[in-house]
């Protein structure tokens, strides 16, 4: 079914309709909020909530942007604020918190844990904003005015912040005992 | 050619924007600087990395999860709303029952006095201050509320209507509060 039908029949309260859009975007939201918050418990209560606001906001919809930028904007927004209450620092602990693995095969979970880990050691390195940019980029091939579009800023603004993010990463990999 | 502008030129070649030219100045630059050779190697390893990750799935249940709390979230705002229903009823009902007690206290002044004639001079002067203080809140009722006599009737008829509405939402509600209470 088109997704437009979906969300008109959201809009009239219609939840049934509403989890097929849930379904269609849990794992860009998910994954968006996990590599913001950096622990899967956060990321799915931040991920439940984006998807709630987005319910609240349907009559906001402007049906002329993709739905995919406009849920992953709200998330970006409301992980942001998540992170500016947060206390300053976060442990490492909490940065590499992992639960909920599953696999069939525990040598490939092991690996694809420490390699999800590593990825996200590095994106901590990052102001959030710059985690957002970053994983817009490499995990949705958005374009710099999509991203602009969902972190409010200008594309040259997205582009400056995404060259610099670039750099950090490259160089806390290059620190990393096994970095190039 | 210095480090700085062929870094912007390594950052556009990972964006695909470099052009031709460009990317050729930037391979000879590469071919003899030994830094930004070891830059660039260290941004090739972390397009590869970032490009190669997986996104992270939610765990199984997630859709049901989300539309639960949809619904609570709905609920709670009913509650909210009704609660809000509940006070203003409560300030139309308050106002209802108190405006006719502060329109007629005045007039039973000069009552109240006749009835304690007979009694102290103390409490005969104490009477007559209460009777003056009494009259001067009608005087004053009687300048702003006999000019804004039509808002008034409104505002009598709109408290009313609140509080049968009120009485109504209390009625719907109740389902919903049970079900609160119970999470």
């Amino acid at each position: 079914m088109d997704e437009s039908v979906w969300i008109r029949q959201a809009r009239e309260g219609n939840t049934a309709a509403f989890g097929h859009v849930v379904r269609a975007y849990q794992t860009p939201v998910y994954n968006l909020a996990y590599r913001m918050l950096g622990d899967r418990m956060e990321a799915e209560d931040a991920a439940q909530e984006t998807f709630v606001r987005v319910f609240q906001k349907l009559d906001h919809y402007d049906p002329a942007r993709p739905l995919r930028s406009w849920l992953l904007a709200i998330a970006a927004h409301h992980c942001v604020d998540r992170l500016r209450r947060r206390r300053p620092t976060v442990s490492l602990n909490e940065a590499l918190a992992v639960r909920g693995l599953s696999a069939s095969n525990p040598e490939v979970a092991l690996v694809e844990k420490e390699g999800r880990e590593r990825i996200q050691r590095l994106l901590m390195e990052l102001r959030p904003v710059d985690r957002a940019l970053v994983t817009l980029r490499y995990w949705y091939d958005c374009s710099y005015e999509e991203i602009a579009q969902a972190v409010d800023m200008t594309p040259s603004a997205v582009k400056s912040r995404l060259h610099r993010a670039r750099g950090t990463l490259a160089l806390a990999l290059s620190e990393e005992p096994d970095g190039v | 050619m210095g480090c700085d502008r062929v870094r912007e030129w390594m950052m556009q070649e990972l964006d695909g924007d470099l052009g031709s030219a460009q990317r050729v100045e930037l391979e000879a630059h590469l071919a003899g600087c030994a830094s930004c050779q070891a830059e660039w190697g260290r941004l090739q390893e972390l397009e590869r990395l970032l490009k190669g990750a997986p996104a992270v799935r939610p765990s199984a249940g997630f859709v049901g999860r989300v539309l639960a709390r949809v619904d609570r979230r709905r609920q709670f705002r009913q509650v909210a709303l009704g609660g809000l229903a509940l006070a203003a009823g409560a300030a139309a009902v308050t106002f209802l029952s108190i405006a006719p007690a502060v329109w007629t206290l005045p007039s039973m002044s000069g009552d109240l006095l006749t009835l304690w004639r007979g009694e102290s001079l103390a409490v005969t002067r104490l009477m007559g201050a209460v009777a003056t203080l009494l009259d001067s809140l009608r005087l004053t009722t009687g300048a702003l509320v006999l000019p804004a006599a039509p808002l008034l009737l409104c505002g009598v008829v709109l408290a009313l209507t609140m509080a049968l509405l009120w009485l109504r939402l209390i009625q719907r509600l109740q389902p919903a509060w049970a079900t609160v209470a119970r999470r």
